[in-house]
């Protein structure tokens, strides 16, 4: 019940940060900051995962929060689809292109990155130990 | 202003967090409901939002943070990564493409529903 409470306010804290975060990218790069707080955080969240999966004992509230809360809160799937509205609506076909290319392909690609960066470095880390 | 984002998306994270514990995602097996689940809804609401012109403070706290924060690109991506990496490429292609036609679909009926009004 305790551990419930703590990673609940985990993520609340976490979560606020990555919002901030990623309305300020937002700000200074307008649509371009979607597509980088998306990729950023594609990687980060697979390299923390995999990274704290090759722990033995990883903190419960601090994988939480940073994965679920920071990295889940600055990346964004609604805004993403928002803007490749508002791409249609401003008729900006060749930049909308782009845009879709480099955040589905650039995510998945990113995601790998960040998995084998991850484990790789998880094992390097944990080798003393074994 | 900002924390007004912050708020939201501290708010919109949790909920997030709490639907998917509840749905209990069993990440790297199964078909990652709880995520796709959120994403849709999330966009249709967004979408919504934005058709109706919500006055800016509004959108910030509600669609940018609340919204914005309970959404997720990072978790998708390392969902499918976790279900090709397992083998499951059909999973992961089709939770790939439902995930980005669905999201867009959804988007678009709550952007029209919301001129509507």
């Amino acid at each position: 019940m305790r551990e419930r409470w703590i990673n609940a306010l985990s993520v609340l804290f976490f979560g606020f940060w990555g919002g901030i975060l990623r309305y300020q990218f937002g700000i200074w790069f307008n649509f371009n900051g979607t597509i980088m707080v998306n990729l950023i955080g594609c990687f980060i969240l697979t390299f923390l995962t995999y990274l704290f999966l090759s722990f033995k004992n990883p903190s419960e509230w601090l994988t939480i929060g940073l994965g679920t809360g920071l990295v889940g809160s600055f990346t964004t799937f609604s805004s993403f689809n928002l803007d490749t509205l508002k791409l249609i609506l401003l008729d900006k076909s060749e930049y909308l292109f782009f845009y879709l290319i480099i955040s589905i392909f650039g995510g998945l690609i990113l995601s790998f990155l960040g998995f084998f960066v991850g484990t790789y470095l998880g094992n390097k880390l944990t080798q003393g130990e074994k | 202003m900002i924390y007004l984002i912050g708020f939201g998306a501290a708010i919109g994270s949790l909920l997030r967090f709490e639907i998917t514990t509840k749905i209990k995602k069993n990440f790297l097996k199964n078909w990652p409901l709880a995520t796709f689940l959120i994403n849709l809804t999330g966009a249709f609401l967004l979408g919504f939002m934005f058709g109706i012109h919500l006055q800016q403070n509004f959108f910030l706290f509600f669609g940018t943070g609340i919204v914005g924060g309970f959404t997720t690109f990072s978790t998708l991506n390392a969902e499918i990564i976790g279900l090709f990496n397992n083998k499951k490429l059909h999973k992961g292609l089709s939770y790939m493409v439902f995930s980005y036609l669905g999201g867009f679909a959804l988007l678009l009926i709550g952007f029209f529903l919301g001129k509507m009004l």
